[in-house]
């Protein structure tokens, strides 16, 4: 099983949003990260066949994209997902199943066996206008997975979950990655570090770092910082160096920042996490030390 | 082809479950009703007065007419007709609020509409001068007329022989027959059909460019349907619903017309209704060609909401733009001194469903094949509609 993405491209007007980006993903789960505007959903939607790349291909054992081939054994969970607001929960994954080209007896029964999985039983006959947004988002991720994809591609898929609700998800996914390429993208650094076994950076449309969760924050390991420091001294750091994390101490102010070498007296290098890397690299105005 | 019918059906669900397809089609419905018998409410007044309700009127003049039905439209019932005239006096004013005109010659008045077709009468002063010999040629002197507007006409040489040839063809005598179910349904089909026109593009716009409003494309093109089964079934949706809505309000007009002013005359020629009309076809034939032209100008019409709809990102822009279109046109008048300007604005779905377009004296030359208005009509829908659905089709796939 294998996704090749080969030189993709996607060039909007004057503004390119995805740049010949070359990948091939195996089963797995590959956690997507990248700043908004990064190109995620760009790439995401070309990967779903809903974006035409302006150039590039990508190619599931063989297939391309466009064929109805591929998108049988595609399962996507878009960013804002839409939905018919009249109907309800059971009907719109009837709906859907019939979209991917299942028997209505197949339909019912997975549709039946979804919504148990992602807790919507009780709201099944319920129209979807009267969902939360989180029920929504449940909602979406069972269509995702209607035919058994085994391309399951999920665009900030924990978006308006609560915390239960994210990790049971999160475990969810976790299983799904053992026979399934999934790849998902999230702002929530931590279900990435969590679930992802291979995460990918991507920034201004390109793919600036990809590896397992160790080898990828091997690049800030012993760069990362902790200080207290007094008011002078804050305002400088803030100026020349990234700033992970700050609270307000009783006199003094709290800093974790990325630095090449110790920014004070008082800095202690602490393990790096994936937070401290994204941080890092999508920190406003891009302030690398 | 189970999931086919499977989409279909949700297709149509998605139609009908929306709050605004329920009230239009319910106000369509009651509009095309109540629009049928508008004609019967309200009073007919002489010299200010109330003199009959318009109901009223509809019974004596149909109790009037099915008198005379089955007589022949010969010398002998002009005659007549003319003697009943007759004692009309000439006098200033509408002959119409006489007594005399009631008492004499109100139960011939359809006869006399083809008196005054026939032999060019456009004042009752003028009846005089129709004699016994004059009437017993009425046949041959309204051929004669057909013929003169025929000639009148800026048709090519080979177009006007085909509208001669075409209404010599008619069958004479006619065989006098009651026709006011007929005629009223000829008159209510044009608010019916506008009407379908309008619902259809209030149900049918959303069918793609809702997709893009409700933010459903992404899910239904990353389905394995969602670029082939799922647009032939939104475009069959299309398709059948107008079919469906057109054949449900025709129907809802033809009852309720023939259940009000009676439903004789459906074997009748149409020259009792046009009286110079150069088509060989009866009643109940032209009210089926009519329900075939107001079927085929809707599909034309609703082929083109799906284009747009499939093409723009809002409904209500599709809805905007079909309006124009159906409604502008009604107010544009073309001259036929440039028949092909003429024929060529008739080729707006709502001009086809004016009848007197339909029923008219002219025949079309089109690369050397001679039809009729209607014909072309049929013809034209049809084959601008088979070129619009793939457009349609190719528009929603490749949308991103």
């Amino acid at each position: 099983m294998e996704l090749v993405i080969d030189r993709l491209t996607k060039q909007y007007k004057n503004k390119i949003a995805v740049d010949r980006i070359s990948l091939t993903l195996k089963e797995g789960v590959y956690g997507l990260l990248g700043a908004n505007g990064s190109g995620k959903t760009s790439l995401m939607r070309m990967i779903c066949g809903v974006l035409k790349p302006t150039s590039g291909e990508v190619k599931f054992n063989g297939i391309d994209v466009s064929e109805e081939e591929y998108r049988d054994s595609l399962g996507y969970l878009p960013q804002n997902f839409g939905y018919y607001p009249e109907f309800s929960a059971y009907d719109f994954l009837l709906y859907l199943a019939s979209l991917k080209g299942l028997t209505k007896h197949q339909a019912k029964l997975k549709a039946t066996e979804l919504l148990e999985l992602v807790g919507l039983s009780e709201s099944a006959k319920k129209k979807i206008k009267t969902f939360s947004g989180g029920m929504k988002q449940r909602l979406g991720i069972a269509q995702a997975m209607l035919n058994d994809p085994k391309i399951l591609v999920l665009d900030e898929p924990t978006a308006g979950l609560d915390p239960n609700e994210r990790i049971r998800f999160r475990n969810l996914i976790s299983r799904l990655g053992k026979d399934k390429i999934v790849l998902l993208s999230t702002h929530i650094v931590s279900d990435v570090e969590y679930i992802a076994s291979t995460i990918l950076m991507m920034k201004d449309g390109q793919i600036i770092h990809k590896g397992r969760l160790d080898e990828i924050i091997g690049v800030i390991e012993g760069k990362v910082f902790e200080c207290s420091v007094d008011s002078k001294r804050v305002n400088y750091l803030i100026d020349n160096y990234p700033i992970i994390n700050i609270r307000e101490e009783s006199d003094k102010t709290f800093l974790r920042l990325v630095a090449e070498k110790p920014p004070c007296e008082t800095a202690v290098t602490v393990p790096a996490v994936l937070e401290d890397l994204y941080l890092y690299y999508f920190n406003e105005g891009g302030k690398k030390s | 082809m189970s999931s086919y019918w499977e989409l279909v059906k949700f297709e149509y669900r998605k139609v009908l479950c929306k709050r605004s397809t329920i009230i239009t089609l319910l106000l369509g419905i009651l509009l095309t009703a109540l629009s049928c018998v508008g004609p019967l409410m309200g009073n007919d007044y002489i010299n200010g007065e109330v003199f009959e309700s318009n109901y009223e009127a509809m019974k004596k003049d149909r109790e009037y007419n099915r008198r005379l039905s089955g007589r022949e439209l010969n010398s002998e019932l002009l005659s007549e007709t003319i003697k009943a005239y007759r004692h009309i006096p000439l006098t200033e004013g509408q002959y119409s609020d006489t007594n005399e005109y009631q008492k004499y010659a109100r139960p011939y008045s359809e006869i006399f509409y083809h008196i005054r077709k026939a032999y060019n009468i456009n004042s009752l002063k003028e009846i005089s001068s129709i004699t016994k010999e004059n009437l017993d040629d009425f046949y041959t002197i309204r051929q004669s007329r057909v013929e003169n507007n025929i000639d009148d006409t800026t048709m090519s040489f080979k177009e006007k022989a085909n509208s001669i040839k075409l209404s010599r063809a008619v069958k004479t005598p006619f065989i006098y027959s009651y026709m006011g179910g007929y005629w009223r349904f000829f008159s209510q089909m044009q608010v019916t059909a506008f009407l379908i026109c309008f619902i259809c593009s209030i149900c049918i716009s959303p069918l793609f460019a809702g997709e893009y409003i409700d933010g459903m494309d992404s899910l239904i093109f990353s389905s394995k349907y969602g670029k082939n089964k799922i647009i032939r079934a939104k475009l069959f949706t299309g398709i059948t619903f107008t079919v469906l809505l057109s054949i449900l309000l025709t129907i809802i007009s033809y009852v309720t017309v023939m259940m009000f002013y009676g439903w004789d005359g459906s074997n009748a020629p149409i020259q009792l209704y046009i009286p110079l009309s150069i088509i060989p076809l009866t009643l109940g034939q032209v009210a089926m060609l009519y329900f075939i032209i107001v079927l085929c100008g809707n599909i034309l019409s609703s082929a083109l909401t799906m284009l747009l709809s499939a093409k723009l990102k809002s409904p209500f822009i599709v809805l905007v733009i079909m309006t124009v279109i159906t409604i502008l046109p009604v107010f544009v008048r073309v001259s036929e001194d440039v028949l092909w300007i003429y024929h060529l604005i008739n080729l707006i779905p709502v001009k086809m469903f004016d009848f007197s377009n339909i029923i008219s004296i002219f025949s079309i030359d089109l690369l050397g094949i001679i039809m009729q208005p209607y014909e072309l009509f049929i013809s034209f829908s049809i084959v601008v509609s088979i070129i619009l659905l793939p457009l349609a089709y190719k528009s929603f796939k490749n949308h991103n």
